[in-house]
């Protein structure tokens, strides 16, 4: 699924990011652009949730890992 | 004709649910046929046809009413990654339609607006039907695996 449309952001290459620099809301709008001049400014309003799935998929492929 | 207290919101809500579906369905019919699978594009470029029509309803509707249409105001447009996912958020996407269309039809009945009750039940008939046909795709994927139901979707079967 896309957890951003007009950047085209995947939950999958959101939760890649994640690994690197982080899940929280400010790393990934630093990340992907949520708050730059191109982006429709809904992502910003729905970070938290993109947050928190990116979170729960991380913890899903940490514990499969495991 | 001046609206009933309430009338016009709810049918600019409805507007926005149906604008919403219009490009989700758009946008899935492209990516379905983009990825090679013209069957399920095609079900999903009629739905949003079918959406279209009920947001001109609405829009005509809601001009009938001495209101303004709020056609600038949409709601997450959620794309998938595979078919079966589009089927999925569409899936949900409709029941939330029902469910607001529902709200909808009780509140024209509470005022009295027997016009526009008659106008969303039609409406809710046919989001029913999405939701049968897409709930139906689904069973297939279940029944025959999502390889088999990708193959059909190659030559474009019903």
């Amino acid at each position: 699924m896309y957890v951003c449309v007009c950047k085209g952001v995947r939950l999958s290459e959101a939760v890649e990011s994640a690994k690197r620099r982080g899940s929280s809301p400010d790393d990934l709008t630093e990340t992907w652009g949520f708050d730059d001049g191109d982006a429709c400014g809904r992502c910003l309003n729905n970070v938290q949730r993109i947050s928190q799935l990116v979170e729960l998929k991380l913890e899903g492929l940490l514990a499969k890992a495991g | 004709m001046k609206a009933k207290e309430g009338v016009v919101e709810r049918l600019n809500n409805i507007l926005t649910i149906e604008l919403t579906a219009i490009n989700q369905y758009f946008i899935h019919a492209e990516m379905a046929n983009n990825w090679g699978f013209p069957g399920v594009g095609k079900l999903f470029r009629s739905n949003s046809m079918s959406e279209m029509e009920d947001a001109q309803h609405l829009i005509r509707h809601i001009l009938y009413l001495e209101g303004l249409p709020n056609l600038q105001r949409l709601n997450e447009v959620q794309v998938g990654e595979s078919i079966r996912e589009d089927l999925e958020l569409n899936l949900a996407a409709e029941k939330n339609a029902v469910e607001v269309l529902a709200e909808a039809i009780g509140h024209c009945n509470g005022v009295g607006d027997y016009t526009t009750r008659s106008i969303l039940e039609g409406m809710i008939r046919e989001e029913e039907e999405h939701i049968d046909t897409l709930e139906t795709e689904l069973e297939v994927i279940n029944a025959i695996g999502i390889d088999l139901y990708l193959n059909r979707q190659i030559r474009g079967e019903e």
